[in-house]
């Protein structure tokens, strides 16, 4: 058994501290800042374990797309004072329990060491031969999404 | 060893050629329009390029104390990391390419997205209401046109069967991509002038009404950044142009990669030529035409051009 690779370590420690950051920051760019810090870990950590695909994708919706959009909209808001010091002890005690936990569960699957490269082909067989009618469900949903804010622009 | 030279070449060639493209283009707008431009210093005026990098090193680093400064220091980065990254898969010649990666072509959309952010956080954090017109309208324009940015070149990757850019490449060798793909091209190319915020479409950092837009409160060698981050974009831009729709380092005898280098330099020129003709669009116009034209079209590139491979 070979542990998790020096890149794993890296972006997971990040993830886990960007998020932190993130719940915690007291000004909404800071936040919005560590959140995509957070994204960009993760997309880091899919690419490790050999999810090319998922990594690049991850990149350029969530991080590129999605984030851009929250942030132009917080930028339009434009909160000039700070968020005032929340109560951090139920949150604080929550995320020490779960990185508890995770810690206690992370020996037993050391099956982060098989990083073969995921084929593209493979990914897009499953999602329109085998997934192929959730894919169409979800699109499903996201056109309502669609025309529920045409609808609320309408008026 | 090779493994050490291609890097190397593939971020000193980029630089190298923005930081030529700072007395070119002035050299070219100036030809276009009947101007001399700086032609004192040097043969044909080079000297200018070192005078000026001069200049900007020692002119003092100002950061204004009510900008937010982490961030404000953070922009300048995030445009040269971005497009200096985004050259990791960009293919010169057949082998001399940093990660052919077989999502190549996804990474590059994915890093020329991450660089909104230089432009917004720029904006944002100068704390100043000039520039932070400037940001909101860069990421508005940005975020618009990376969709069908991203769109219309998914004709050109159904045409290869693959995100590889190296792939794409062979995928032309009987012919180019702008031929069956002359719509997606298009598309393309007023994107790329809108995603590196270029004359008709410099919208952000519009001087006649933002000051300078998002850097107004950038000096010395942050401002510096800014300038040639923009043309390594448009190097950039070029480059995946000539890889995507003109055959990349294919040419009709002797295919190497001067082929490409030639490519990529006539689509600077062209960027420069569009620069000296076209005037500002209007931010209204520019976004309608994104969403309500370009938008549509490229969604029907793709349809036609998926009707034709399944045919």
């Amino acid at each position: 058994m070979l542990g998790p690779s020096v890149l794993f370590s890296v972006s997971a420690t990040l993830a886990v501290f960007s998020t932190l950051m993130a719940m915690i920051s007291r000004q909404a760019i800071h936040a919005l800042l560590y959140f995509i810090l957070s994204l960009l870990s993760l997309s880091l950590i899919l690419f490790d374990l050999g999810a090319h695909f998922a990594a690049a994708l991850e990149l350029l919706i969530y991080a590129g797309a999605i984030m851009v959009l929250f942030l132009f909209v917080v930028m339009l808001l434009n909160p000039t004072q700070e968020l005032p010091r929340k109560n951090l002890w139920l949150p604080g005690s929550l995320f020490v329990a779960f990185l508890a936990e995770l810690i206690w569960l992370m020996p037993g699957k050391a099956s982060l060491d098989a990083a073969q490269v995921i084929n593209l082909s493979e990914v897009w067989v499953l999602l329109f031969k085998k997934y192929g009618v959730l894919v169409e469900l979800s699109s499903f949903l996201l056109l309502a999404g669609l025309i529920a804010a045409y609808r609320i622009g309408r008026k | 060893m090779m493994t050490f030279i291609i890097p190397i070449c593939m971020l000193l060639g980029p630089v190298t050629i923005a930081s030529l493209l700072v007395w070119g283009e002035r050299r070219l707008l100036a030809l276009f329009q009947e101007r001399y431009g700086p032609n004192r210093l040097g043969i044909l005026g080079i000297g200018q390029l070192p005078a000026d990098m001069l200049k900007m090193f020692f002119k003092q680093d100002w950061i204004p104390p009510f900008a937010d400064k982490f961030v404000f220091v953070l922009a300048p980065a995030i445009v040269m990391a971005t497009a200096l990254f985004s050259f990791m898969v960009v293919p010169i010649a057949p082998g001399f390419v940093v990660w052919d990666s077989d999502v190549g072509l996804l990474l590059f959309l994915a890093l020329s997205a991450l660089g909104a952010y230089a432009v917004v956080l720029a904006g944002w954090s100068s704390n100043n209401k000039y520039s932070l017109l400037g940001g909101l309208r860069a990421s508005g324009q940005m975020l618009a046109y990376e969709v069908f940015m991203g769109l219309s070149v998914m004709g050109v990757a159904a045409r290869a069967g693959s995100f590889n850019l190296t792939r794409i490449v062979e995928s032309q060798s009987s012919c180019w991509n702008i031929v069956p793909q002359l719509i997606g091209f298009v598309i393309f190319y007023i994107a790329a002038l809108a995603e590196t915020h270029r004359t008709p479409f410099d919208l952000a950092e519009a001087e006649s009404e933002l000051v300078a837009g998002f850097h107004s409160e950038y000096s010395g060698l942050k401002f510096g950044m800014f300038f040639v981050g923009e043309y390594i974009g448009v190097t950039l831009m070029s480059a995946m142009m000539a890889v995507l729709f003109f055959g990349g380092w294919q040419g009709p005898f002797w295919s190497g990669p001067w082929w490409f280098i030639l490519k990529t330099i006539l689509l600077i020129m062209s960027f420069v030529l569009v620069r000296a003709t076209f005037p500002r669009a209007r931010y209204d116009q520019l976004i309608l035409l994104g969403w309500k034209y370009l938008f549509p079209l490229a969604l029907l590139n793709l349809l036609i051009t998926g009707v034709v491979i399944l045919w």
